[in-house]
C-alpha cells in the first residue's frame, strides 16, 4: 500500500552517490528487461483481451448475428434500442440490487472477520483457512451444491428453518427470494478473499500508534475509530473498487442456479448480454450492451476515485 | 547400420504418404452416462476397420458448449468435419450456411438406404425440404411412475397411469398428502418451468403449434397455448401437481424421495432412472390431450460446409458407419436413446434389450405414431427462454396466462423479423 516504495528510495540514494549518466543507462537497461519480462503476458493479453475488447466497439455498430458471415453497419441503432429495452433496464435494476446489497455486506463481514482474526485468537490459522476456503472453490461447483441446499423440499436450509419452527422459504422458486439467495451465496463465497486483503492491511499498521494511543488512555472503539479505520482507508478503497467491478460482472452463479429466473428476477446485465449473444445470437446488440457496461464501470471507477480515492491518505 | 535405419524411415514415410489417410475431427456432446464411452469406442473401431480414414472423436462439452465452440470454429473458418448438434441447435448452422446439405452425398451413394430411417426422425433434419443431418441419438419424453405409491393409494400401476389429461386430473388428488401445517407434502406430479420441450409436448397435445402454417408468425399464444397454461393451473389448484422453477432435476428429488408419484423425463435416462430408484419404478407413454403428441429430442450428426471434398466423403463414411443397423442398435441398447433405423429393432441386440427392459419400447411407439420435430428456427434457444419466462409467470408468479404468452410471442416474432432480413 506504500507509494513510497523501495525502488524510489534506492534511486534517490543512488543519485547522490553516482554520476547521472550511468544511472540513466542503468535505468534504461532496467526498463528494457522489465519490458521483456512483460512481453509474453503482453502479447497474450493484447491478442485475446485488448484486441477483442476494441473490436466490440466496431461490432456494436453493426447488426451482426453470430455466425452469419455478413453484417450491416447500423450506426447507433443498437444503442437506441438499449434505451427502450425494458429487459435491459430490468437487468440494470437487478444488478444494482445485487451490488448494493452484496458489496456493503461483504466489506462489513470481511472487516469484522479480519479484526477478529488479526489478534491473538486460538487456532487462528484454522479459522483463517476456513473462512478463505470458499474463495478457492469453483464458482460453478459451489452453485450446483447450493442449488441443492436451497431446494424447497429436500434442501438443507429449509430443513434447518423447519427445525427451528419457521416457515420454509421458496428460495430459488420465488421471484422475491431468488436474488437474496444469490446474494447470500456470493457473500459466503467472496468474503474470505477480502478478509485476507484486510488482514494484510491490518498487519501494515505500525504498532506504535496503538501503543501511543493506549498510553493516552484510548478505549477499544477509539482505537478502531481513530487509528485502524483511517489507516485502513487505502485497503478499503482497494476492496471497494475491486468489489464494485467484480459485482457488476456477476454471471456464473446466475447461469448455473437460476438462469435469470424466476420471471427475470435474477437476470443481471452480464447474463442478459450472454443471452443476447448466445441464445438469439444478436452479437451486435450484445456488443452494445457490453460497451454500455464498460462505459458505466469506467465512470463508476472515476467517480470512486474523485469522491473517495482523493480522500484516502497513503501517508504513514 | 545408421544408413539402413534412415532408409527404413524414408520408406515408411513414403508408404504412409502413399496410403493418403484422411483425418477428420468428430465433435460429440454425450455425457458420461449418456453413451460417451461407447462413442469413443466406436471411433476406435471405425479407425481399426478403415485404412483410409482416421476419425478423432472429441468431446465438445454439453449441447450448449458444443454450440458455442462450433460457432467459434465456424467463424474462424476451421470447424470439425462432423458435428453433433442438439435438435434445436442445428437450424442456426443451416441459416449461416455452415453445414452441408446431405442430398448430394445420399443420392450418389447406392449403399445407403434412407428409407430405413423413421420419417419423424428425418423430419428433425429437414429444413425447407432439404436434409441436413442424420439422426444419431434421438429421444422422446416418457412418464416415469412410482409403482409402490400407486399400489399404496389403491391404484393399479400397470393400468392406472393416466392416458389423458382428464385421467391425470381425476386420479391426481388420490396422491395428495398434507403435513401438519396443511402444506401439500406429496402429490401426483410436478410441473417444472424448464426444459421447454415439456411445453412443446403440452402445446402439441392441446392441438396447438408454435408457428403458423406459413411459418411467418408465432401463434403459441392462441387458445391452445392458453389452454395449456390454464390446465397447469387447474392441476395445481386441485393439488395434483406443484410447480418447480428450473430444470427437471429440480423435481426429480421429489420423485425419487417418494413425494411425487410421476415425473416426465427423456427416455435417454431410462436405465439410470431405473437404477436410481429405491422403489418399484415403472415407465409409461406420455398421456394425450386433444391429440397425442411428443416432441423429438436428442441430437443429430452434421457435416460442415468448410471441409474439403475428401473430408466430406470421409465424414459421410463415418456417419454411415456409426448409424449402421448394428451400431445404432448397440448404442440404443447401451443408453436409452432410440436406434435410428427400423431394421435395428430386428437385431438380436435390440430384441434382448426389449426382453430385459420392455419399457425401452415405449419411445419407439410414441415416435412412430406421433413424434414431431422441435420448431426448426435458427433462434429457437431464445424463444425457449421466452417460454420459460412465460411458464414462470404463470406457475410461480400468478400472472395472467394470456398476457404472459403474448409477451413471449412478441419477442419471438421480433426475432423472426431480425432473421428474415
Amino acid at each position: 500500500m506504500h507509494v513510497d516504495d523501495g525502488i524510489d528510495k534506492a534511486s534517490r540514494t543512488g543519485r547522490a552517490a553516482r554520476p547521472l549518466a550511468r544511472v540513466s543507462l542503468k535505468r534504461h537497461r532496467e526498463s528494457l528487461s522489465a519490458l521483456l519480462f512483460l512481453l509474453p503476458a503482453g502479447i497474450i493479453l493484447f491478442t485475446f483481451q485488448f484486441l477483442p475488447a476494441v473490436d466490440v466497439f466496431r461490432l456494436s455498430l453493426t447488426d451482426r448475428l453470430l455466425i452469419r458471415p455478413f453484417s450491416n453497419f447500423v450506426g447507433l441503432d443498437n444503442y437506441q434500442r438499449l434505451m427502450t429495452d425494458g429487459r435491459f433496464w430490468n437487468s440494470v435494476g437487478n444488478t444494482f440490487y445485487f451490488v448494493l446489497a452484496s458489496v456493503p455486506l461483504q466489506i462489513a463481514l470481511a472487516l469484522s472477520l479480519a479484526l477478529g482474526l488479526a489478534g491473538k485468537v486460538r487456532a487462528v490459522g484454522f479459522f483463517r483457512t476456513t473462512f478463505f476456503l470458499p474463495v478457492v472453490a469453483s464458482m460453478v461447483a459451489v452453485s450446483v451444491v447450493w442449488e441443492w441446499l436451497y431446494h424447497p423440499s429436500v434442501g438443507l436450509f429449509n430443513a434447518v428453518i423447519e427445525l427451528a419452527g419457521g416457515t420454509p422459504v421458496q428460495w430459488l422458486q420465488s421471484s422475491q427470494w431468488a436474488m437474496p439467495a444469490i446474494i447470500i451465496l456470493i457473500v459466503w463465497k467472496g468474503t474470505g478473499y477480502y478478509m485476507v486483503i484486510y488482514l494484510a492491511g491490518l498487519m501494515d499498521i505500525p504498532k506504535q500508534y496503538y501503543e501511543a494511543a493506549h498510553i493516552d488512555g484510548a478505549r477499544k472503539w477509539d482505537l478502531f475509530r481513530y487509528i485502524t479505520w483511517p489507516m485502513l482507508a487505502p485497503t478499503s478503497y482497494l476492496v471497494l473498487v475491486l468489489q464494485v467491478i467484480n459485482s457488476f460482472q456477476v454471471f456464473a452463479v446466475v447461469y448455473v442456479m437460476t438462469g435469470g429466473g424466476p420471471v427475470r428476477s435474477t437476470e443481471v446485465v452480464v447474463f442478459y448480454l450472454y443471452q443476447r449473444a448466445f441464445e438469439s445470437f444478436e452479437f451486435g446488440y450484445a456488443s452494445a450492451i457490453s460497451v454500455a457496461m464498460f462505459l458505466f464501470l469506467v465512470t463508476a471507477t472515476i467517480l470512486q476515485r474523485v469522491f473517495i480515492g482523493s480522500k484516502v491518505s497513503y501517508e504513514r | 547400420m545408421k544408413l539402413k535405419l534412415v532408409l527404413l524411415c524414408l520408406v515408411l514415410t513414403g508408404l504412409s504418404i502413399a496410403t493418403a489417410q484422411t483425418r477428420i475431427e468428430v465433435w460429440y456432446s454425450l455425457g458420461q452416462n449418456f453413451g460417451a464411452p461407447l462413442f469413443e469406442e466406436f471411433s476406435e473401431r471405425f479407425n481399426a476397420e478403415r485404412d483410409d480414414i482416421v476419425a478423432d472423436a472429441i468431446y465438445a462439452g454439453v449441447y450448449a458448449d458444443t454450440v458455442q465452440k462450433a460457432q467459434a470454429a465456424v467463424a474462424a473458418g476451421n470447424p470439425p468435419a462432423v458435428l453433433m448438434l442438439e435438435q434445436t441447435r442445428g437450424p442456426a448452422f443451416v441459416d449461416a450456411q455452415a453445414v452441408l446439405s446431405l442430398e448430394q452425398l445420399i443420392s450418389s451413394d447406392p449403399d445407403f438406404d434412407l428409407s430405413d430411417f423413421p420419417e419423424p426422425l428425418l423430419e428433425t433434419c429437414r429444413i425447407d425440404g432439404t436434409l441436413y443431418c442424420i439422426p444419431f441419438n434421438p429421444s422422446t419424453p416418457i412418464v416415469f411412475h412410482n409403482k409402490d405409491m400407486f399400489r399404496e393409494v389403491g391404484l393399479d400401476p400397470e393400468t392406472d397411469v393416466p392416458e389423458t389429461w382428464d385421467e391425470l386430473l381425476a386420479i391426481g388428488d388420490d396422491f395428495a398428502r398434507y403435513n401438519d401445517n396443511g402444506e401439500l407434502e406429496r402429490r401426483a406430479f410436478g410441473l417444472p418451468t424448464a426444459p421447454t420441450w415439456l411445453f412443446d409436448t403440452w402445446l402439441g397435445q392441446a392441438g396447438g403449434t408454435h408457428l403458423n402454417e406459413q411459418g411467418d408468425a408465432f401463434v403459441f399464444n392462441d387458445e391452445h397455448g392458453v389452454r395449456v397454461a390454464e390446465f397447469w393451473l387447474e392441476l395445481i389448484e386441485n393439488d395434483v401437481a406443484r410447480p418447480f422453477q428450473g430444470a427437471q432435476n429440480n423435481a426429480s428429488p421429489d420423485f425419487f424421495g417418494g413425494r411425487q408419484a410421476m415425473m416426465v423425463a427423456s427416455t435417454a435416462s431410462l436405465e439410470s432412472r431405473f437404477e436410481q430408484a429405491e422403489f418399484d419404478i415403472g415407465a409409461a407413454p406420455f398421456w394425450c390431450g386433444e391429440q397425442c403428441y411428443v416432441p423429438i429430442g436428442g441430437a443429430n450428426l452434421f457435416i460442415t460446409e468448410k471441409s474439403s471434398e475428401a473430408e466430406r466423403q470421409a465424414a459421410w463414411e463415418f456417419i454411415k458407419w456409426i448409424t449402421s443397423t448394428e451400431n445404432t442398435a448397440e448404442f440404443a441398447a447401451a443408453t436409452g436413446y432410440m436406434a435410428v433405423r427400423r431394421s435395428a429393432l430386428e437385431t438380436e441386440t435390440m430384441r434382448e434389450q426389449f426382453q430385459r427392459r420392455p419399457e425401452a419400447r415405449i419411445t419407439y411407439e410414441q415416435m412412430e405414431s406421433h413424434g414431431h420435430p422441435r420448431p426448426l428456427v435458427p433462434f429457437w434457444n431464445d424463444v425457449q427462454s421466452q417460454i420459460t419466462v412465460a411458464s414462470e409467470k404463470v406457475l410461480l408468479d400468478n400472472q395472467d396466462p394470456q398476457r404472459a404468452l403474448d409477451e413471449a410471442v412478441a419477442e419471438a416474432d421480433r426475432l423472426l423479423r431480425v432473421y428474415a432480413r
